[in-house]
């Protein structure tokens, strides 16, 4: 797969399948989306890059795909805990930082995605040792 | 106090998560440890609330009853909490001295916080959907446990259990979409109320649904034969994780389901289940006589015990279900720990073969103490524990007029004797032969003997003062089998 007009191709590719995964993510909240697709998205992307470029074994030793999903399941438990304040586990907590309002579902969803996104690289990474890629 | 009901399942999800980004680091043994401390902790708090006021209830996220996710913790499941918290801290302990490098570096711990994840959230969450979600960790954590090792014969021992245990989680989940088709609601209170006003036909199909699923996950009569074949192949103290954790959560999930759900109409299931029952006890048992691998044999007793409870679920009265319910616990403590000493008896020994290893008093007199003490349990020898929960259920099958049913389950009793005799005079009692006198080889290890010392002492201390389980027991089955008020309790404010 190390052909000219895919390695050219997927550079801008690349770029633009991240942007929509966090467009994607960002959106979530309302309308359909969320950290669940956003990590799938994002986790095309990586996997792109990996099989173009041959170069999933560094992305593997860089960082450990299950490391990233293991700390998404942290992110996930720590939003839990914000919100016993109000004595109850995954209370929606909100702060407003000038116009923007940041809240623990969102802090959530990020968990979702690193979850996700470590999972899914994990795997395709899995199948390209053994199976080869060209 | 509610909060409390969320606390086991969040610690031991932390704790999972924590495990894994140190896996392979010696440092973790102690905060493990430290863990499963602080589970049996919280679990003993939870158990010690739940009895004084009744029942815990926790919306999670705030939101309100029956639209939000709710944990709903009754004396039932508290019990049960703790006592797998406590066999999960010997586990631990004894895993520590017994798992190589090679499979905590593969996430051993880690699998072993999920496991306990699923377990928590099975028993503690009121809601059924949520419910089936633990269950699908629970079993998912297990695969991996169980086949871990990567070898040959561990592989072919999961994969009928991978298969059959989706084949149940379908089942489950089909029973939920079905009930969610009909009721609209997931709480398990507000089922209980819709269920109510349905005729027989709903309850009927949901239960046996429940049944076959449940039922493929703690092998019952007909669907068992995977549990033997995979049972004894991981680490000892995988299996007496699984013995006293996976099989008895699905028997727990069942208890707690009849009893919310289809309680109006249990008459219809309560011949096949005693009847089911039955034949698991038999099936099992015959199977645990024949054999003389040590590990084999405590597989098949599993099935056996699992047949006294639904048995006892059968039964279906206050009087039946306490008796059940003082059974799983004292199942819970003395089946794990025969197979901590199966494992010892295999270190100390050389093998878990009953014609290899032999004689293991002469040396080892603690662990035949301990062994004594763990299977005269098991067998139901009136000053230990077993015995209070066999003569209640044989006593409440005799009340409500099962004369056949419970002669058959005295007769299992007397098998299960015969087969845990066959190991003491066999595998400790018999004075090795001069020629094969090899003296004692192996010195006992502190990480494995104490677990062992623990739990037997918990199930000798509940067979000679047994008031405070019975009454636990007592009142968690009385709880289960009056949903009205439990409806109340949950909906009083919404409805």
């Amino acid at each position: 797969m190390g052909t000219l007009i895919i390695k050219v191709a997927s550079k801008y590719l690349i770029a633009i399948i991240l942007l929509y995964s966090l467009f994607m993510f960002f959106r979530g909240h309302n309308y359909p989306g969320g950290g669940f697709i956003g990590g799938l998205a994002a986790a095309t992307a990586w996997s792109m890059y990996g099989i173009v470029y041959k170069a999933s074994g560094i992305i593997q030793e860089r960082l450990e795909p299950s490391k990233i999903s293991a700390f998404g399941l942290l992110v996930i438990l720590i939003s839990g805990v914000v919100g016993l304040g109000s004595h109850t586990f995954f209370k929606g907590v909100w702060f407003k930082v000038g116009p923007v309002k940041l809240g623990t579902p969102l802090l959530f969803d990020a968990g979702v995605y690193l979850v996700v996104f470590g999972a899914v690289v994990n795997i395709v990474s899995y199948f390209e040792e053994s199976f080869k890629w060209k | 106090m509610s909060v409390l009901c969320a606390i086991p399942l969040f610690l031991s999800l932390c704790m999972s998560v924590l495990a894994f980004l140190l896996k392979g680091d010696k440092r973790f043994e102690k905060i493990g440890l430290l863990g499963f401390a602080g589970l049996v902790v919280s679990s003993g708090a939870l158990l010690y609330y739940s009895a004084m006021n009744g029942l815990l209830i926790l919306e999670i996220g705030g939101w309100r009853m029956p639209y939000g996710i709710s944990m709903q913790v009754d004396v039932f499941s508290a019990t049960i909490n703790f006592f797998i918290s406590i066999l999960g801290l010997c586990a631990y302990m004894f895993s520590l001295d017994e798992i190589k490098e090679k499979r905590s570096r593969a996430g051993y711990y880690s699998a072993m916080f999920t496991l306990f994840a699923g377990a928590n959230g099975v028993l503690l969450t009121g809601d059924l959907f949520n419910m089936y979600v633990w269950v699908e960790v629970l079993v998912v954590s297990s695969f991996l446990l169980l086949s871990m090792g990567q070898n040959k014969k561990q592989i072919k021992g999961a994969l009928p259990y991978v298969l059959l245990n989706f084949l149940g989680s379908m089942f489950i989940l089909s029973s939920i979409g079905l009930i969610y088709g009909l009721t609209g609601a997931l709480n398990f209170a507000q089922i209980s109320l819709l269920m109510d006003g349905l005729g027989i036909g709903p309850s009927a199909t949901f239960g046996a649904l429940f049944l076959a699923g449940f039922g493929i996950k703690c092998a019952i009569f007909p669907l068992f034969f995977w549990l033997p074949e995979s049972y004894h192949r991981p680490p000892a103290a995988v299996s007496a994780f699984f013995a006293g954790v996976v099989t008895k959560v699905g028997v727990c999930a069942l208890f707690k389901v009849y009893g919310l759900l289809f309680y109006k109409h249990m008459e219809v299931f309560q011949g096949a289940l005693i009847w089911i029952g039955v034949f698991t006890m038999v099936s099992g048992v015959i199977g645990a006589v024949a054999l003389y691998d040590v590990r084999r044999v405590l597989s098949y007793h599993i099935i056996s015990q699992i047949g006294y409870m639904i048995f006892g679920l059968g039964l279906f009265g206050a009087k039946a279900w306490a008796a059940s319910i003082f059974f799983i616990v004292h199942n819970i403590l003395a089946k794990s720990n025969l197979f901590f000493i199966g494992a010892e008896m295999n270190r100390l020994g050389g093998s878990y073969n009953l014609q290899k290893t032999r004689g293991l008093y002469n040396f080892y007199p603690l662990i035949s103490l301990l062994f004594f003490i763990s299977a005269f349990s098991l067998t139901g020898i009136p000053p230990f524990s077993g015995f209070w929960g066999k003569l209640g259920l044989v006593e409440a099958g005799f009340e409500a007029n099962e004369y056949l049913a419970s002669s058959f389950a005295l007769l299992v009793g007397l098998l299960t004797t015969y087969s845990m005799v066959k190991i003491w005079i066999l595998g400790f009692w018999e004075t090795p032969k001069s020629e094969k006198c090899r003296g004692p080889k192996n010195k006992y290890q502190m990480k494995r003997i104490v677990p062992i010392f623990i739990l037997s002492m918990l199930s000798l201390y509940i067979g000679l003062w047994p008031e405070m389980l019975l009454s636990l027991s007592k009142q968690g089955s009385e709880q289960l089998l009056r949903p009205k008020l439990y409806q109340e309790q949950i909906l009083g404010g919404v409805r």
